[in-house]
């Protein structure tokens, strides 16, 4: 295990070192001004700001801006640290799907060294990706890693945080009752209360989607909104 | 599995004579054919091989239904709505090639050979890129820079920053170095901001010169053009 740690970090740095040389471009900066407990729009609750599509973000520059300051290259050292950590996690994923190593190391290969997928995400100055979206999975892996270890309870919480911090964690809703079903499908008994297992991460989802439908309008009331938390999953831009 | 960029190219190739709508259709049915070839022959995950193509599929398909418009756009730098995809395709090839591994020492060379094309191909695109984007990061870091010796000196003026930085980078600049300014980007159509009661010498508006690579004010057309309007007011009021 502590030679795959190596071979992610170096791997990671390899692909995307020259990150650290870089600043932030546009929209990238909005978070400086938009946070968990300051926005320019003002009059938030705390309820409406956790119903926001992109709690993490705003909540990470409630807290990093006092420690960096306005050194950014800090920032983007963090961005780093979690990316590295992102994808150790990853490797750890698919490391409890296959408990294969070779798996486990191409796989990470395919991922970390992604021009198509993981280029606008990173490497263009456009913090706001990272802050909205890649922030969110190590408590998602995390989530399935604990799931995989027969910790349900610990699993649901953490995917239940992850939603609340930022609604694209719904692209990752898939993998649990995927990986329940098919756990069942491969156990000798076909427990139904296996299957159930299921419920929790499918009615958590389900409730965020109900109560993200009674969002606000722009006076702060709380009004019928037609927009759901799928829509919101990528409204990842400030919206005008 | 073909690099995003370079799928660009064959297209554009003479003997290719398709787009790439065209090609997605071999490609799907391609991929099909793999899955059902090695789900047949990978016995040991092939329910892990299910989960990665469900899960794939899943998001892609979030990603059409939310962002279809997006999704279908997906330019030379690749698309943020390709990192969760791209987890799952990682784990699905992953997989695949490991069944190959397993057998003769030529497969393995190949499977080798073509994780060593992966991370090299797009290992030099991500760095050529980022080494094309890289003076425009250098910029904005001497933008930031000169407004961190020099916002001190602006208490209450109105300063116009250079597009590079964007809308926030002037909230950044507000955030650290100097509260009392306002900073406003030259995209944001700042002159209809103005009325001309607004007093010229509050206002700054800052050009970046790339050839000292430092900011120029060249304010002083546009206040000239607010004292010509305070003095045709006014000559105009007389008139009354």
């Amino acid at each position: 295990m502590k030679n795959n740690k190596i071979i992610i970090v170096l791997l990671t740095a390899l692909t995307w070192h020259k990150i650290l040389w870089q600043t932030f471009m546009g929209e990238g900066y909005y978070y400086f001004n938009h946070t968990f407990f300051y926005d320019p729009q003002g009059g938030f609750t705390i309820i409406q700001g956790l119903l926001r599509y992109d709690t993490a973000a705003r909540l990470m520059f409630d807290f990093l801006p006092l420690f960096f300051n306005d050194r950014v290259w800090l920032y983007f050292l963090f961005l780093f640290l979690v990316v590295i950590l992102v994808n150790w996690l990853f490797y750890r994923f698919i490391w409890q799907l296959t408990k294969n190593r070779l798996i486990s190391i191409l796989s990470i290969i395919f991922f970390v060294a992604n021009y198509s997928a993981s280029y606008e995400m990173l490497a263009r100055g456009d913090y706001q990706f990272f802050a909205q979206r890649i922030i969110l999975f190590p408590l998602l892996f995390l989530s399935f890693i604990w799931l995989t270890k027969k910790h349900l309870w610990l699993s649901v919480s953490l995917y239940t945080v992850a939603l609340i911090l930022g609604q694209f964690s719904l692209y990752f809703l898939a993998v649990f009752p995927l990986y329940i079903f098919f756990q069942w499908l491969q156990s000798k008994q076909h427990s139904f209360l296996q299957l159930l297992q299921t419920l929790p991460y499918l009615v958590i989802t389900a409730l965020m989607f109900l109560i993200d439908n009674q969002t606000y309008n722009q006076n702060f009331e709380m009004v019928w909104n037609p927009e759901s938390i799928v829509s919101n999953v990528v409204y990842q831009f400030p919206r005008q | 599995m073909i690099p995003y960029p370079l799928l660009i190219k064959i297209t554009k190739q003479p003997w290719v004579r398709a787009d790439l709508v065209k090609l997605a259709w071999p490609r799907a049915g391609f991929t099909l054919l793999a899955i059902i070839y090695f789900f047949k022959r990978q016995l040991k995950y092939r329910y892990t091989l299910l989960i990665m193509v469900l899960f794939l599929i899943t998001s892609l398909g979030l990603n059409a239904y939310i962002r279809p418009t997006q999704v279908f756009r997906i330019h030379g730098e690749g698309s943020r709505y390709l990192y969760v995809p791209a987890m799952a395709a990682a784990g699905f090839w992953a997989i695949l090639f490991e069944s190959v591994f397993e057998k003769r020492w030529l497969a393995k060379t190949l499977v080798v050979l073509i994780a060593g094309w992966w991370l090299w191909s797009n290992t030099s695109l991500i760095w050529s890129k980022m080494a094309e984007n890289q003076p425009q990061h250098e910029t904005a870091k001497q933008i930031l820079a000169y407004f961190k010796i020099h916002a001190p000196e602006f208490d209450n003026k109105l300063v116009v920053v250079p597009n590079l930085i964007g809308y926030h980078g002037g909230d950044f600049s507000q955030k650290f170095y100097n509260p009392s300014t306002t900073f406003l980007p030259m995209a944001a159509e700042w002159e209809k901001k103005i009325t001309y009661t607004f007093p010229p010498e509050k206002l700054l508006v800052f050009t970046y010169d790339a050839a000292t690579k430092t900011l120029i004010e060249s304010g002083a057309p546009f206040r000239q053009m607010i004292l010509d309007e305070q003095t045709i007011t006014e000559e105009v009021k007389q008139s009354f």
